[in-house]
């Protein structure tokens, strides 16, 4: 397909890449590359005075010991988005597989499998995490594990019922009557064409995830000092909020907007999937 | 012989990655009251969307773009939603290729015919129950009452074809069109279904538009035939002189091209080379050119308009000389 | 000329057990095919043609009889060892682009089996695709295409070099040119049958169509609900019928000549009526099962001529 104009062009690239991703991009980029982004250090004590509102030194104003806020969301950013990517991975991975195996081996397996999932989701998620780590005891790691499994039963459930849908396509047919070995028809045939929904669910789970990261630090389960996370920023700021409002507002603010464009990013790729399906 | 319905000069546009491309170009035909019209073509050939074009059921970006469509005296293109909504299901009646699809699957079929008889009349519904049962009686639904409270996953394809055809006829149409309505259907329902549509339109005098891919529906169906290719008309006369002396190259070519059992298995069947173009690919020029056999380099230079020969019209350069060549054999 | 058998099958029967009642799709089904010759399945919605392209295919098992790939009894096979005789058997599905990986390039998908069998080097194998699609009539400018960027036709032809990669003996053709226009339709006939010359493949071609049955088939068998109920060559079949099926379906064929009088349908009910097991399950469309009583009571055996078969109590004249 040739591309006429840059008009037609950009369109091309819209379509890959919406708003949201360009906007988590910004947001990834910038968390993960505090070092380069962050404009001071935020472990550097009295900066400016504490608890300066905004100003054109301090775009979010300074906390209760004088830090630049700016640097410290940022750096705080980075675990929290650390914590979320690295929880949907080990959900995706786990999920994919478990889903896979109750949908290809289907009877007892299937059954007992899917229960145990359908088990894990109807428990609250706050208390499987409280639970969990007042077991293991809380830091960035156990953080990371917990939220990773709670991610991983919804994904199941989405890769199963991906997988018995794509076992009845006639490619897959195809496939099975070439001589493909199973590892090779899941890997090579089936996954590719799964890949939009895969991405979906990693999306709304990292939404998910950067949700449960904040309410956990919040509560002072997730982590700990001397590391930040948003969440703890915004515990630390919610009791200045009527003095110092820009304490809370800016950390939640990411947060905020982090979670809307993951969740917008799923659903962008969700509806254009389902738009090239009904066009195909 | 008054006309029923006429279309003259419908053009339909379809998007393509180069800008809007014409999917159905200038076509005009007409199909007189009680008479059978097939409109025969293969992919690309745009029948299918003159079907839509009739309804006003395309859907941005595609477009219908000019033409008048004449139905008992009034140009029903001009006629606003409202309208229009009363001849669509209503003067015309359309029969579409999946039966499934047409029905509502959560209604009783029966339910869904009264609906379709109410919107289309005056009747109450005890007169439109009644009615509703009478129309699958005629349409060849045995025990009726019964299957009027069925639902459409209970009944077969061609049952349900039938059911379509009956909620065709309840809105007392003067026009019926199948779109390759038969096709998903085995071809022994495929029999049954086409002589009912028949049966029906003799009775009843209706006009009928067959839009279908297989000559043979067209040959044994259609009192006259209009052969698309790429948009256009190329071909368009009575079915046993068509079939007999086929003027267009494109027609001889699919009429040589098909494949039942009174052909010769041992010969390879002659195929026209390549395939139909799609809207955005359609050659300059005469649009089947580049695979016609007896083209010229003329052929490309201009598009051919249709013009009489022997009683019926053909879009081609070269269709008198090869007539005449054929004669003299 | 060797005419072993290759594909055989015996007294096959699957039943599909469903949320409202089991289906007997294929009810007691025996055909053989020798190697280089062409059978027609030749039914229409229900007659289990398609469950039978299944079990040959080894996707499936049955409930009983035997299936018999190269003299191999399928059910006897582990799984390595049925992976391992599918570079025997191949198939070509009806639906042009859904049997072709869309996210593959027509290069990945022709050469899959060789991936699956892990033969040749990435070169040889490169090679093998492009004289695989040359013998299909496509040059190696399709080798980077995907299926979408094809005609139907074009995913056909790349369909049938996919099934050609490994050198087997026999294709399955499941409707493999139902989908397909006229025109294209004819071009793939003559690709099908040239392809089966050239390389003495053995097809087993499943259809609806009795003009694609009759132009590649050397012997044809008419299905009706499970059952064959007429089998035997070319000739046989449409100059001289015994089934009243077999009649039914040829008479309803439209031809391309428009007749000279108006012919009147043959309207018979269709009842879904059930059957006593043995008895004629076509007698509910049949004028003759609807007036005969031991249509629905006698057992059903079969009639031989030579090797012309049916499954009727009454059948048609012959007119030979």
């Amino acid at each position: 397909m040739k591309l006429r104009s840059r008009w037609a062009m950009l369109k091309e690239i819209r379509r890959f890449l919406p708003f949201s991703a360009i906007g988590i991009m910004i947001i990834i980029i910038a968390c993960l590359f505090a070092n380069f982004f962050a404009p001071y250090d935020p472990f550097e004590i009295g900066l400016s005075a504490p608890f300066s509102p905004p100003s054109w030194a301090h775009i979010s104003g300074t906390d209760d010991l004088g830090r630049d806020l700016f640097s410290r969301i940022l750096y705080g950013g980075r675990i929290t988005l650390l914590i979320s990517l690295v929880a949907t991975t080990i959900a995706l991975i786990i999920g994919t597989a478990w889903g896979f195996a109750a949908g290809i081996l289907k009877g007892w397996t299937d059954e007992f499998l899917m229960r145990t999932a359908d088990a894990m989701m109807a428990i609250p998620a706050i208390l499987f995490a409280l639970v969990c780590i007042s077991g293991l005891g809380a830091s960035v790691l156990s953080l990371t594990v917990v939220a990773g499994i709670l991610l991983a039963p919804s994904t199941a459930r989405m890769a199963r019922s991906a997988i018995l849908v794509e076992m009845e396509t006639d490619y897959v047919i195809a496939g099975i009557a070439s001589g493909l070995s199973r590892w090779r028809l899941i890997w090579n045939e089936i996954l590719p064409n799964i890949a939009s929904q895969l991405l979906v669910q990693f999306s709304l789970n990292a939404a998910a995830a950067v949700m449960l990261e904040a309410t956990l630090s919040f509560i002072g389960l997730g982590v700990q000092p001397p590391n930040a996370s948003l969440g703890t920023l915004i515990l630390q700021g919610y009791a200045k909020i009527w003095n110092s409002y820009w304490f809370v507002l800016f950390p939640g603010a990411l947060v905020t907007i982090t979670i809307l464009l993951f969740n917008s990013l799923g659903e962008h790729v969700r509806l254009s999937m389902d738009s090239v399906k009904s066009s195909s | 012989m008054t006309s029923t319905l006429e279309v003259r000069y419908l053009t339909i546009s379809v998007p393509s990655p180069s800008g809007k491309k014409l999917a159905v170009d200038g076509i005009s035909f007409t199909i007189p009251a009680g008479k059978r019209i097939a409109l025969v073509g293969e992919s690309g050939s745009g029948k299918s969307l003159t079907a839509y074009g009739l309804m006003r059921l395309l859907r941005e970006p595609v477009k219908l773009e000019s033409g008048e469509i004449w139905l008992n005296g009034r140009d029903i293109t001009k006629l606003d939603q409202k309208e229009f909504r009363k001849v669509r299901g209503g003067e015309i009646g359309m029969v579409y290729q999946d039966p499934m699809s047409a029905l509502n699957p959560i209604m009783r079929i029966g339910t869904q015919i009264v609906e379709s008889i109410q919107i289309h009349s005056a009747m109450n519904k005890t007169e439109a129950r009644k009615s509703a049962v009478e129309l699958l009686e005629k349409v060849g639904i045995h025990s009726p009452e019964e299957s009027f409270n069925s639902f459409p996953f209970e009944m077969s394809g061609g049952m349900l074809q039938r059911v379509v055809i009956a909620m065709a006829l309840s809105g007392n149409p003067k026009v019926l069109i199948a779109d390759e309505a038969t096709t998903a259907l085995d071809v022994t329902t495929q029999s049954r279904v086409l002589h009912l549509i028949n049966g029906l339109a003799k009775e009843r005098g209706l006009s009928v538009l067959l839009i279908t891919h297989d000559l043979g529906v067209a040959a044994q169906f259609a009192d006259e035939i209009v052969v698309m290719y790429a948009g256009r008309i190329v071909e368009y006369g009575d079915i046993r002189n068509t079939f007999s002396n086929p003027l267009h190259p494109y027609t001889r070519a699919l009429l040589d091209s098909r494949c039942d059992y009174t052909m010769d298995h041992l010969q390879p069947i002659k195929t026209i080379v390549g395939q139909p173009p799609r809207p955005e690919n359609r050659p300059s020029g005469c649009a089947f050119a580049p695979r016609c056999e007896f083209m010229k380099n003329s052929c490309e230079v201009s598009v051919p308009m249709l013009e009489v020969l022997e009683g019926s019209r053909v879009a081609c350069f070269r269709a008198e000389e090869l007539h005449k060549i054929s004669r003299a054999r | 000329m060797n005419n072993e058998i290759v594909l055989e099958t015996q007294s096959l029967t699957k039943i599909f057990h469903g949320a409202r009642g089991d289906v007997t799709a294929l009810d007691d089904v025996s055909f053989s095919i020798p190697e280089g010759k062409t059978l027609a399945l030749v039914g229409e919605s229900g007659s289990g043609k398609t469950t039978a392209a299944r079990l040959v295919l080894g996707l499936e098992t049955q409930n009983s009889g035997t299936v018999s790939v190269l003299g191999k009894d399928l059910s006897s096979l582990n799984k390595k060892e049925l992976r391992n005789l599918r570079r025997s058997i191949q198939v070509v599905q009806q639906n042009p682009y859904s049997q072709l990986n869309r996210r593959h390039s027509v290069q990945r998908i022709v050469e899959t089996p060789l991936l699956a069998f892990n033969e040749g080097s990435a070169i040889q194998r490169r090679d093998k695709v492009v004289d695989l699609l040359e013998s299909v009539g496509l040059d190696s400018a399709y080798l980077n295409r995907r299926p979408h960027e094809l005609s139907g036709g074009q995913c056909q032809r790349v369909a049938i070099a996919r099934a050609l990669a490994i050198d087997p003996k026999i294709v399955v053709l499941d409707e493999a040119v139902s989908a397909l226009d006229v025109s294209v339709r004819a071009q793939v006939l003559n690709l099908l049958r040239k392809l089966q010359i050239a390389r003495n493949l053995t097809y087993l071609f499943i259809t609806h169509d009795l003009g694609v049955a009759h132009y590649l088939a050397d012997e044809i068998a008419v299905m009706f609900r499970g059952k064959i109920v007429e089998k035997g060559d070319r000739t046989q079949i449409f100059s001289n019928p015994h089934h009243h099926y077999t009649k039914n379906l040829i008479s309803s064929v439209p031809l391309a000549e428009p007749p000279e009088a108006e012919i009147e349908a043959i309207s018979v009910d269709t009842l879904p009526i059930p059957n006593s097991a043995d008895a004629c399950s076509y007698r509910t469309r049949c004028a003759v099962g609807l007036a005969e009583s031991e249509c629905g009571t006698k057992e059903l055996k079969i009639s031989l001529a030579g090797s012309h078969e049916w499954l009727c109590h009454f059948p048609l004249e012959s007119k030979i």
